[in-house]
């Protein structure tokens, strides 16, 4: 190279050496994105296969909710698995729902049973009361007249089951319904204390009230019912002469009904049990009763949204709360 | 009434607290000791660096002495110093100042001087000592080393010299001896008192112009302030006055301006002592961030103990009084760590800024005022840092404190009420809502996080934007270029300073040389014609209005046109294709009809032509006059013997590149190609030598001439591409290295608060996170939820550094590109994108360690109501 | 049927004169459906045995079959998905997330599961609970029964197998707790819960239907088994 040359000669070079390096970085340049074109390739296919199994998995748990709820419906019909997993589910929930139906029915038909038998045992009960009535207005001999009070005495026992059993039913089968309305609670509360007025003075017990005055929605008929039960439990078991409390506190969400007496010992591990159907305690063998009375005030407060809370002991309190 | 004595149980209660929680406490005295560190290293860098530039400065003047008087008599220097302003004072008078063989290269004073005075010209005796009998004498190992004389006291030294216009030889006894100074520009050499009176009787200092037979009085006051005023008063006070030179009873004084010119001027002074008050603020404010962060959590953390506290009757006061005696304690521990790192931290960065910058030697100074000055800084930053925590402490509420859990602290005040929304329950929704329960301390974390990303990426894009190739354009055109020392210090006299044959031949024979090619020029061998216009256009470029109105009185005899000295090139053909054209056509200057001749230009700072000192028009005539020999007229003026003119024709205008140039200004310069200039000018001394030499052979060619410029021939020096490039490089890696330091440190800050916040966040809501495993969280969602909560602080950090790093590099940086002409402004985030990785797996790898550690507990303990 | 049933139950601490037996022998069963309360002072183990039935601490032997399931043969986590599907929570102090809204707590476990929320069932819950009007408000600005309120939604929200309550009066006076604990059980009879009741509050206990009484880690009284 000449000297005149020469002094180009560096840039020369230089630009030489660029081009060469350039000619390199072509090479190794499209390796690299080859490769990356791949790795993206591959990322890209294995974030569709996990939403895809993301949304099969939506999908069926979609279709246990609507299968819950009763509106499932087939969505696909065809040959993938996802169909014919459909098409299982499908007939699993309507084996299950005619299953659940039928108990359903199975139920409705004994408890209409058991109404129609209550009902239709009403008449020749009724009946027979009235010829035993007419047979005690005879003249009769005293171990006949011994006869026919016992006779009166069974008869009206088993009236008194019989209501209570059509009461029941017809509450369970829900023939007859609650309706809540609104009430003042000490009205309902006056109407029962005095209704027991007669029973209670005649044992010589004194009921005392201390009422917070409180509107509620509640079905009169029925709570009073169930408020009845319970003060006459509390007027039959207390002993003579003694006060029975009747104390009713506005609770934020709950109204609370105490009834306190003194008397027939609540054991502690029947708490939970007196409310059963037809359970008498031991205690209370010598007394009057079905077993039916608790247990219907307790259908009609759990119906009502409310529940009956019991202290035991000989001085129970029977605490009915009411929402409010 | 005197005051209830509580200071004491105040003072145990600090003492007991804080002993208690000893993590936090290492954190704390961690982040003080790193405050303190950078205002120490800021201290110790700003008055090391004043106090090295002093130093090289009275180096570089000759003495450390505030001022003085020159060309006194003794009575006078009695008189003198006698004064009460005087604190310490020295005295000396030259004999004679030798120029023969070997001192014509260096300038050497022979004096007889005080000790005293010898210090204050930093040139005493470090072995040996000063001579007090007759023929003894002192020097330093440079004038020891021209003289052939080994360093060794007692040696015997011949010494010749012109006295009286006569030459005398002696012979002297060395009695002491010190390391000569590279920066000093004369050697002193001391002599007797006995021996230099002795010489000095009888002579007249008129002689010589008063310098020698006269002496100097040098003089300390108590400080450096006023020297010119006390100067003044004590030449007042005994009847003479230093204004007015014309007066018999005139002084003659110095100032050392090495305290003058440190006292910088106005606006200097300004921007100096603005970037200070910067820096301390932006210390202040980082060592505020981290310290601050920590005692409010520490605070938080112990709300149970305050609220306790108040509960049994102590007052707001007090509890403030607590915390700052807490942060007192700490501050005992941490400053003295931070202290000592910090001086020796900051003397390091002086001394590679001042290594890098330029090759002179570092002063160390252990002034107090840094230590007082940075302890100050950072006591005060603490007592700032732990009020508000301290207010936050005082206002609780004792029964609240008592039920304290992180979710309450502001219970009253700014807490919502109310959020919309129904699927706040995912994960990340969690980690987000988390996050912002304490949107105070989040944005602090944040903000350090970002603070220390943004410095280091400007830190970064700063040193990248360093561009080699304009420092290389500028001051580099060829592999090599040759000169003499004198040469490179733009100290060119005479024709003994050029380039020596002998280095050129030595260079030469390695055969490394791909090219070269030779300038030629010498001082004072021309003159050429020019017009009173076109000197004034010209010289009205360097000097003042002065100037030109001496300009113009020298055309006052009426002529219009004048000869003025020039500056003429001969260029080889390689030197001559390093310039560029401007205007004309050089391709005339072969031509044989003409004499062309071109016109020379320099160039600026971005490489363009210096336009405005083109003083003649390409096509013009230009005569030359060229002065071959001088001799002494009878008055002792040189004047010229022989001369002759030749006339020219400009053909061109071109630029030279300032690397090959005489590196001064003052005169228009000429260029003729080399064969002409010989012919012509008759001086063949050349200037400079340019080569290019063959590229694998850079590290030889380099190892050779630099050996061979320090050992062999010490008067040559030489330019090269590669010792730029090194240089370069250097001056690159210590703003990396200085700013890389700093951003270490601010960056550690930022990551030790994100540190102590993360790990503080999860200790306190130990119970919330058993509560959330107890009703279904597994340890994983867990986990997550706490890695995306530390993701969120490193990740907001990182996009708003990466926002607020593009505005700092495209406001500031780019502005940086029109101050410094070496820089060439680059747009880049590479630094954060580059740190991102790492923040990631930080704010993503604490949080997962943190709650590790907590979960070792089961269940049920966490779930513990008391802590 | 039976949901909850533990057989030898032990759970003790420390080692010779310092060893503390916090359960010992401990066969409970529970039914479904059934409202029942632990009663026992404290140190009497209660706490201790609700932990266990919830898994929330290991025995140191016997074990626990929740639905079925022997839950300390899983591991910690799978332990900890179970308790999410199939064990609600109440606390004493009520322990919501102070971050999340009203309605957020509520679905809290659900959203855990990654399920869809049954947007029917939950809001009937809600109403029961009187709580329709306090969706958006954050936990700090309601009251105690209100937040407890919110918890028992909470637990039931999820349809678990049984919910565990732990002194679930304990923060609250006694009115607002009558209230809570009627709801509670109005609500679990409603949706057909199990509930799982620790108190020493006699009155409380008197809510379920059967209490067992514990002391020193062992049962003392009460029904072995509830039926409702």
């Amino acid at each position: 190279m000449g000297l005149v040359i020469h002094g180009w000669c560096k840039e020369e070079r230089f630009h030489e050496e660029n081009g060469n390096k350039r000619g390199i970085v072509m090479s190794d340049t499209y390796i690299i994105v080859v490769f990356t074109i791949l790795l993206l390739v591959i990322l890209v296919l294995y974030v569709f296969e996990i939403s895809r199994t993301r949304r099969i998995l939506n999908h069926i748990s979609n279709m246990l909710l609507e299968a819950k709820n009763g509106t499932f419906i087939e969505s696909c019909y065809d040959e993938t698995k996802l169909s014919s997993v459909e098409g299982q589910m499908k007939e699993w929930i309507a084996s299950s729902i005619t299953t659940s139906n039928q108990l359903e029915k199975e139920r409705d038909c004994i408890k209409t049973t058991i109404s129609d038998i209550s009902h239709q045992t009403k008449t020749p009960i009724s009946n027979i009361s009235i010829y035993t009535e007419l047979l005690s207005e005879q003249e009769l001999p005293e171990d006949s007249k011994e006869y026919v009070q016992r006779l009166r005495e069974q008869s009206q026992k088993l009236n008194f089951l019989i209501e209570a059993l059509v009461k029941s039913s017809r509450l369970e089968t829900k023939v007859v319904s609650i309706l809540p309305k609104e009430h003042l609670i000490e009205d309902i509360l006056e109407q029962i204390c005095d209704h027991c007025d007669q029973k209670a003075k005649s044992r010589g017990i004194l009921i005392t009230k201390e009422i917070e005055p409180c509107s509620l929605q509640v079905d009169a008929k029925w709570t009073s019912e169930a408020l009845l039960n319970i003060l006459d439990n509390a007027i039959k078991y207390a002993d003579e002469a003694t006060i029975i409390k009747v104390v009713g506190i506005k609770y934020p969400m709950f109204y609370r009904i105490d009834i306190t007496n003194r008397g027939i010992e609540v054991k502690q591990e029947e708490v939970n049990a007196i409310f059963g159907r037809f359970f008498r305690s031991d205690n209370v063998r010598d007394e009057d009763g079905v077993g039916l009375g608790l247990y219907l005030a307790r259908e009609i407060v759990t119906l009502q949204g409310g529940y009956i809370k019991v202290k035991p002991g000989t001085e129970p309190t029977f605490s009915v709360f009411i929402p409010c | 009434m005197y005051k209830v004595r509580n200071q004491k149980v105040v003072r145990r209660l600090s003492f007991r607290s804080f002993t208690a929680s000893r993590t936090r406490n290492m954190v704390a005295i961690l982040a003080i000791a790193l405050t303190t560190i950078l205002f120490t290293t800021l201290f110790t860098v700003i008055i090391s660096l004043n106090y090295t530039s002093q130093q090289q400065t009275m180096r570089m003047v000759g003495g450390y002495s505030h001022g003085g008087f020159k060309y006194l008599t003794f009575e006078q220097v009695e008189q003198l110093s006698k004064h009460p302003l005087v604190k310490e004072f020295g005295y000396s008078v030259m004999l004679a100042m030798p120029d023969k063989e070997p001192f014509t290269k260096r300038q050497v004073e022979m004096r007889y001087g005080t000790d005293t005075a010898a210090k204050m010209y930093f040139c005493n005796p470090t072995t040996g000592r000063m001579p007090r009998e007759k023929k003894e004498i002192a020097m330093d190992t440079a004038v020891l080393d021209l003289l052939g004389v080994p360093y060794k006291v007692g040696e015997e030294i011949t010494l010749p010299y012109t006295f009286e216009g006569k030459a005398v030889v002696d012979t002297f006894t060395l009695s002491g001896y010190w390391e000569s100074d590279p920066v000093a520009r004369a050697s002193e050499v001391w002599l007797s008192k006995e021996y230099v009176l002795e010489k000095l009787d009888g002579y007249n200092p008129s002689l010589d112009n008063n310098m020698f037979g006269t002496w100097s009085l040098d003089i300390m006051f108590a400080n450096s302030k006023h020297i010119e005023k006390s100067l003044q008063t004590i030449a007042q006070d005994n009847g003479y006055t230093i204004d007015d030179s014309s007066t018999d009873n005139f002084l003659d004084y110095g100032v050392n301006w090495a305290y003058t010119s440190t006292h910088y001027e106005n606006g200097e002074q300004m921007k100096m002592t603005i970037a200070l008050i910067a820096g301390l603020g932006f210390i202040i404010f980082v060592g505020y961030l981290i310290i601050y962060n920590i005692f409010g959590i520490s605070v938080m953390n112990d709300m149970h103990f305050y609220g306790l506290l108040k509960t049994i009757g102590t007052t707001k006061r007090q509890i403030k009084r607590i915390i700052r005696y807490q942060g007192l304690m700490l501050s005992v521990i941490g400053i003295p760590i931070g202290l000592c790192f910090g001086y020796v931290l900051g003397n390091s960065f002086v001394k590679i800024m001042v290594s890098s910058l330029s090759n002179k030697t570092t002063y160390v100074t252990f002034n107090s005022w840094i230590f007082i000055g940075s302890s100050f800084f950072a006591l005060l930053t603490v007592m700032i840092s732990c009020s508000k925590p301290g207010k936050m402490a005082a206002k609780v509420s004792p029964i609240e404190a008592v039920r304290y859990s992180e979710g309450n602290q502001n219970s009253n005040k700014r807490m919502k009420k109310e959020k919309k929304g129904k699927h706040g329950a995912r994960i990340y929704r969690m980690a987000i809502a988390n996050v912002r329960r304490n949107k105070g301390k989040t944005t602090l974390v944040i903000v350090s996080l970002t603070l220390s990303l943004v410095l280091f990426n400007t830190i970064f894009s700063f040193t990248k934007g360093f561009s080699m190739d304009r420092l290389l354009d500028r001051f580099v055109i060829s592999d090599y270029l040759l000169g003499s020392a004198k040469y490179f210090q733009a100290n060119l006299r005479s024709d003994d300073d050029g380039v020596s044959e002998s280095f050129i031949e030595e260079v030469e024979s390695k055969g490394y040389t791909t090219r070269s090619g030779r300038i030629y020029q010498s001082n004072g061998i021309a003159q050429a014609r020019f017009t009173q216009d076109e000197l004034v256009e010209y010289c009205a470029r360097w000097g003042g209005s002065e100037y030109v109105e001496y300009i113009k009185s020298l055309f006052a005899s009426g002529d219009n046109e004048m000869f003025w000295y020039i500056d003429i090139y001969g260029l080889d053909d390689y030197p001559l294709e390093k310039m560029t054209l401007v205007e004309g056509d050089v391709s005339k200057i072969e031509d044989s009809d003409t004499k062309g001749i071109i016109q020379i230009v320099g160039e600026d700072d971005y490489g363009n032509p210096e336009t405005e000192t083109i003083i003649k028009n390409v096509g013009e005539k230009l005569i030359i006059h060229y002065v071959d020999e001088l001799e002494y007229d009878a008055d002792n003026n040189l004047i010229e013997k022989r001369s002759h003119d030749v006339e020219y024709t400009i053909v061109a205008t071109m630029m030279m590149p300032n690397a090959m140039s005489t590196r001064s200004y003052g005169s228009p310069q000429f260029a003729l190609p080399s064969n002409s200039y010989l012919k012509d000018a008759g001086n063949s001394t050349t200037m400079a030598y340019m080569l290019d030499i063959d590229d694998t052979k850079i590290k030889e060619m380099e190892e050779f001439i630099s050996s061979y410029t320090k050992n062999v021939e010490k008067d040559m020096d030489y330019e090269s591409k590669k010792y730029m490039e090194d240089e370069f490089s250097n001056y690159k890696n210590m703003f990396l290295l200085v700013g890389g330091g700093v951003t270490v440190v601010i960056t550690i800050i930022g990551i030790l608060n994100f540190v102590n916040t993360m790990i503080t966040s999860i200790q306190t809501r130990k119970r919330e996170f058993a509560v959330l495993q107890s009703i279904g969280m597994t340890g994983k969602q867990l986990r997550m939820m706490v890695m995306i909560e530390g993701l969120f602080y490193t990740g907001a950090a990182l996009i708003v550094a990466c926002i607020i790093g593009s505005i700092v590099n495209v406001v500031v940086l780019q502005s940086f590109e029109s101050m410094l002409w070496f820089y060439q402004y680059e747009y880049s985030i590479v630094a954060i994108v580059a740190l991102a990785p790492v923040f990631i797996l930080l704010g993503v790898g604490l949080p997962a360690i943190v709650y590790k550690s907590m979960v070792r507990k089961s269940l049920v303990e966490r779930m513990r109501t008391t802590d | 049927m039976e949901i909850l049933k533990t057989m030898n139950l032990l759970k003790y601490y420390g080692k010779d004169e310092n060893e503390v037996r916090a359960l010992d022998g401990v066969n409970l069963s529970i039914m479904k459906g059934s409202f029942t309360a632990i009663v026992g002072t404290s140190g009497s183990g209660k706490s201790t045995l609700l932990h266990m039935l919830g898994g929330l601490d290991r025995p140191t032997s016997g074990s626990v079959i929740v639905d079925g399931k022997e839950i300390f043969r899983l591991k910690d986590e799978e332990l900890t998905i179970f308790r999410r599907r199939k064990i609600g929570f109440i606390f004493q102090n009520y322990n919501l997330v102070p971050v999340l809204n009203v309605y957020e707590n509520i679905v809290l476990p659900i959203e855990l599961d990654g399920n869809k929320v049954d947007e029917s069932y939950v809001n009937d819950i809600i109403k029961t609970l009187g709580l329709e009007k306090k969706l958006n408000s954050l936990p700090n600005n309601l009251s105690g029964g209100q937040q407890q309120r919110v918890a028992i939604a909470r637990a039931l929200a999820s349809k678990p197998a049984i919910i565990l309550a732990d002194e679930p009066t304990g923060n609250l006076d006694s009115k607002t707790s009558m209230d809570v604990m009627g709801l509670l059980k109005v609500t679990s009879a409603k949706f057909k819960q199990t509930i799982v009741m620790i108190t020493h509050n006699e009155e409380i206990s008197q809510l379920a239907d059967c209490i067992i009484r514990i002391e020193d880690g062992k049962i003392v009284g009460g029904e072995q088994a509830c039926t409702r």
